[in-house]
């Protein structure tokens, strides 16, 4: 052997680099592991949405209606004249590009369609196409293109890879808002019968059991029944939770994760513990046993009518107000949307704490208040006692939820009561939280197993800022407020980020909570030792 | 593609501009009937759009937060960012339309040297563009001397900040100069920067080098090839108090130029993303206070959602045996439908 | 002069070479998005690849301890590993480097001397390639394995639930 076998010829490999070309020349290609499963036609009958039929989106025949291109202009033209903020983010942006590169599926892909401004284009050049004059006489040059099969495969692809957590409208100089854009374009798609089962399903059930998996309402009670057995194991315990009580002063409604899933469940514990503590005049509803809400990523009516069922069994039970567990977009919803969609609320009072006597002001009108806001309120009056040495094992940071983050302002509170539960607290860095937070990369209906390498890129920012704290500081616990992100996270951590875990803020209340006349903690609500009884 | 196909067209109004300047039969034309045509259309088409965004409605609150809200007494909210109150609001786009705030934030954190967080600014293009927006409109002031006699209070005053530097006869004016360097900059970071060459569309380049084509001809009049001022007051004046004189042999081929690249920005503005200007002020995630919870916000169509929620009596009657059966209260013992 | 000496020397280049490579790896103009800015927070790929290959190449030249080289591999196997690569692209990288050495410092007028060290050395990369294909291989069973837990937390406590009331 010698030299003589040119190395060089050897050594060449595939040459991965396709040719250059335009970016609305470039045609969308569905990869494994990057796109979700289509809705279950039976899903869509149910809550009669256009044209339920079996299909693939990996499939060349999408059983479209013969007019499906009309269909969505009308909707389209519909929409403009409905949606101010979609007239003008079609008209204004310039490009500047100043979002280019704060997506999260964008950094964790480089895919140049997950830039939001060219995400949102997707949208602008049919918009340009049809709406403006420009755009009809000279296409290409006024960034135009017409309404095809593959332009539709592609805002199926790249519109089912945003997680509507409007980062980027943060950094926008207009305020231009993709979650609107998604939004907007999930619901033109949804015209056709394009949608997503992991959307569609839970929507079906949500409709008629009143949460996402379809727990029917004696299947709710077993299971706050079964957390109530394992909070007195834990505590010595037994408390009371009231189900479907007319008359109880508060609502509460929770996300339905945090009855049924790992780490929600000791969230729920945690709330369970500190209503009994305090005494809470309260009740779950089995009919409104859902906060979340995934009507609202698929179209506005969807949205209204899951929403709707809250507001309506608060007046059957003639309750005083109502009280939301920690979730992210249902809090989007709670917070932006409900009021407009089924108030007014004249049938509640101003929410006011039975405790504290305070009176939760800032939601006068909607009249649901935060289960942070309402905790750091009995903190702030000593109406707990907490004993942090007992989240000692722990040592937490805290992702904010992208939507009580930006679609809110919800940051302090939950942060408020960290400090008081908890004495290791370390931030991640300045630009991957508060209002600037990463998305968990599985929001808005994408959080799929079949979905998930592109969860994995698009979480990789956030995992990455949590690895960043992990090595430096020890950070052994991820803490946030939304059902999704528990979730999701875990998965994303252990690939990323193997030995630290998630929990939610009333788990921790839960741990820190001295209640009155109970045994020993021996473990924390998860059934781990309790820090100085590992030997026990 | 872009950038060839807005330089032809650059070209070509060059070339327009310098026929109305040389055939004295355009001259008319160019000097007075286009202007006229430019100013309606700029008026027409800017009223045009912002009513058709006025028509449609807003029908729902949706402001990004950009901090803490309002909520309990021992928290303190951020005003600004996260506002509560017209005034907020005011302060909000107070700070977006005159320090771009929004961009400003393009923070990045980095990690130089050891485990010591440092924050490195990512701020050139919050600076060159806010640089851009000032000297337009400061050179556009400036320009009231032509347009206005007696020359209103602002335009000396202007001149005076300036020329501040007292340099060159004619003074040099700063803006001048950062207006050329800021259009430099914008232009050839959208053909240098990758991720913006990509997004960028012609109609991204054209009004950059149309906006530069005005500015500068507009320098090498002042500087090097002297204009008729007086002449250019008087058509102007002329042209503003709706009685335009014929041109004057005064005018220079540089003026022309200059102002028929006013016009065509003027036309091509209401029709162009450069209606920016006036739709920031309408943008829902920034011009609304976030008293969501505090103040119902009514959407007029929201009637037009047909689809009916499924009801408690409709849950309990498909539910109620199970229900009973687990000991849960009821609304009716038996169901009317069955 | 030594084979290993060239290479200590132009140590750098060579990284930066192979960094450039890796880029030309993503389709389209991913790559270039990709690696353009190396911030931290704000682009971790970018970052981990800048950091992480030259990391890599000093271990080849200078074998210190396998574990440094086992986490240099790791953290750029779980990037390529949830892209869209196939299994042999995605730990394919490596090869690149071989290109890179043979092209540039096969022609010093002492290759031919020095040809014993150019195939150790080509070994070594050889060895990494292994090493980086037992990691991808690690991920995607991990993969699978976080998958069906995900499925599981999902459901976590009803199942619990049932077996308590029901079951065993």
């Amino acid at each position: 052997m010698s030299l003589k076998m040119k190395p060089e010829e050897l050594a060449q490999t595939i040459s991965y680099k396709p040719p250059k070309k335009h970016w609305m020349d470039v045609r969308v290609e569905y990869k494994k592991g990057s796109y979700n499963y289509a809705g279950n036609p039976e899903s869509l009958k149910y809550v009669h949405q256009p044209n339920p039929r079996k299909w693939q989106p990996y499939e060349e025949n999408w059983k479209l209606p013969e007019n499906w291109k009309e269909i969505i202009l009308e909707g389209f033209r519909e929409r403009i004249d409905k949606f101010r903020s979609l007239k003008l983010f079609m008209d204004i942006c310039v490009r500047c590009g100043a979002c280019a590169d704060k997506c999260h599926f964008f950094i964790g892909s480089g895919d140049p369609k997950n830039m939001p401004v060219l995400r949102a284009e997707l949208l602008r050049a049919v918009y340009r196409k049809e709406f403006t004059l420009a755009g009809k006489l000279m296409a290409k040059m006024a960034g135009a293109t017409e309404l095809t099969f593959d332009v539709l495969k592609e805002w199926f692809y790249y519109f089912y890879q945003c997680t509507q957590c409007r980062r980027c409208s943060v950094f926008c100089p207009y305020g231009i808002d993709t979650a609107e854009i998604t939004f907007i374009a999930r619901e033109l798609m949804n015209l056709i019968g394009v949608n997503i089962d992991w959307v569609m399903t839970p929507v079906a059930n949500s409709h008629r059991t009143g949460n996402h998996l379809g727990i029917q309402p004696h299947g709710f009670k077993d299971s706050i029944e079964f957390a109530r057995d394992d909070l007195e194991d834990l505590t010595g315990i037994r408390v009371e939770i009231p189900i479907n009580k007319k008359g109880a002063e508060i609502l509460f409604v929770i996300p339905s994760a945090d009855y049924f899933a790992e780490p929600h469940y000791y969230t729920l514990l945690g709330y369970m513990a500190l209503f009994h503590e305090i005494g809470l005049d309260f009740t779950f509803s089995t009919y409104a046993s859902e906060g979340g809400n995934f009507g609202s990523f698929v179209s506005h009516e969807l949205m209204k009518v899951l929403n709707a069922k809250i507001y309506a069994e608060a007046k059957r039970l003639k309750v005083k107000w109502i009280l939301g567990g920690e979730c992210g977009h249902m809090w989007r919803i709670l917070h932006q949307y409900m009021d407009t969609l089924n108030g007014p609320a004249d049938f509640l009072e101003v929410p006011k704490s039975p405790i504290t006597r305070t009176v939760f002001e800032n939601t006068r009108s909607t009249k649901m208040v935060h289960i942070t806001e309402f905790t750091a309120d009995l903190i702030k009056n000593n109406k707990i006692k907490l004993d942090k040495s007992r989240n000692d094992h722990w040592h937490a940071t805290f992702h904010d939820s992208c939507n009580p983050a930006r679609g809110m302002g919800l940051l302090e509170e939950p942060r408020y009561i960290l400090k008081s539960v908890l004495n290791n607290f370390t931030e991640m860095p300045d630009n991957t939280i508060r209002e600037q937070t990463f998305c968990c990369g599985s929001g808005a209906g994408l959080g799929t197993e079949e979905n998930f390498e592109m969860r994995m890129r698009g979480g990789f920012p956030r995992a990455n800022a949590v690895k960043y704290v992990a090595e430096n500081n020890g950070v052994n616990l991820l803490t946030c407020i939304c059902a999704i992100d528990k979730a999701t996270l875990p998965p994303l951590l252990q690939y990323w980020v193997p030995g630290v875990e998630v929990g939610g803020i009333h788990e921790l209340v839960g741990n820190a909570l001295v209640m009155k006349g109970e045994n020993e903690r021996k473990t924390d609500l998860r059934n781990n030792p309790s820090p100085g009884k590992e030997d026990i | 593609m872009g950038i060839w196909f807005s330089l032809v067209a650059v070209a070509a109004l060059i070339l327009l501009g310098l026929l109305g300047a040389n055939v004295s039969g355009l001259n008319y034309i160019f000097a007075v009937v286009i202007p006229y045509i430019a100013i309606t259309l700029f008026i027409v088409g800017s009223i045009v759009r912002i009513v058709r965004w006025a028509r449609s409605p807003v029908p729902f609150r949706i402001p990004t937060t950009g901090g803490q809200q309002k909520s309990l007494s021992f928290i303190k909210q951020n005003r600004l960012d996260n506002p509560s109150s017209y005034l907020g609001v005011l302060g909000r786009m107070a700070l977006e339309v005159l320090f771009f705030r929004s961009l400003f934030r393009n923070t990045k954190a980095e990690l130089k040297e050891g485990p010591i967080l440092t924050y490195g600014a990512n701020k050139w293009l919050w600076m060159f563009s806010l640089a851009f927006h000032w000297s337009f409109l400061i050179i556009f002031l400036r320009h009231f001397r032509f347009f206005t006699q007696p020359i209103p209070f602002f335009v000396p005053f202007l001149q005076d900040i300036d020329g501040f530097f007292q340099i060159w006869v004619p003074l040099i004016y700063m803006t001048n100069a950062v207006i050329l360097a800021a259009l430099t900059y914008l232009f050839f970071r959208r053909v240098f920067d990758s991720k913006i060459r990509y997004i960028s569309l012609p109609s991204d380049y054209f009004p950059l080098l149309l906006i530069a084509g005005i500015a500068i001809t507009g320098i090498l009049m002042r500087y090097f090839f002297k204009t008729d001022l007086v002449a250019v007051k008087e058509l102007m004046l002329g042209i503003l108090s709706f009685a335009p004189s014929a041109p004057s042999e005064g005018l220079s081929l540089w003026f022309y130029l200059h102002l028929f690249f006013v016009c065509s920005l003027l036309i091509y503005f209401p029709m162009s993303k450069l209606v920016h200007m006036s739709g920031i002020f309408m943008s829902p995630t920034r011009n609304l206070a976030n008293t969501n919870r505090m103040r119902r916000h009514v959407n007029p169509w929201i009637d037009e959602l047909k689809m009916k929620p499924h009801t408690y009596e409709e849950y309990e009657d498909e539910f109620r045996k199970v229900m009973k059966g687990a000991g849960m209260p009821l609304d009716k013992e038996e169901s009317h439908v069955s | 002069m030594k084979f290993y000496e060239i290479l200590e020397q132009h140590k750098s280049q060579i990284a930066e070479k192979w960094l450039k490579a890796v880029i030309e790896t993503y389709p389209g103009d991913a790559g270039k998005f990709l690696f353009e800015n190396k911030n931290q927070f704000g682009n971790p790929i970018g970052y981990t690849f800048s950091k992480r290959l030259p990391e890599i190449l000093d271990e080849l030249i200078n074998p210190t301890e396998p574990q440094k080289l086992n986490i240099a591999i790791d953290d750029l196997m779980k990037i390529r590993a949830v892209q869209e690569f196939t299994p042999s692209e995605a730990v394919g990288f490596f090869f690149l480097l071989k290109k890179i050495i043979r092209k540039e410092y096969h022609h010093d007028e002492n290759a031919q001397m020095l040809f014993r060290e150019v195939l150790e050395f080509e070994s070594r990369i050889d060895q990494a390639v292994s090493l980086a294909f037992d990691i991808y291989v690690g991920l995607k069973e991990k993969i699978y394995e976080i998958k069906a837990g995900e499925t599981k937390a999902q459901y976590g406590k009803m199942v619990e639930r049932l077996n308590k009331k029901y079951g065993d």
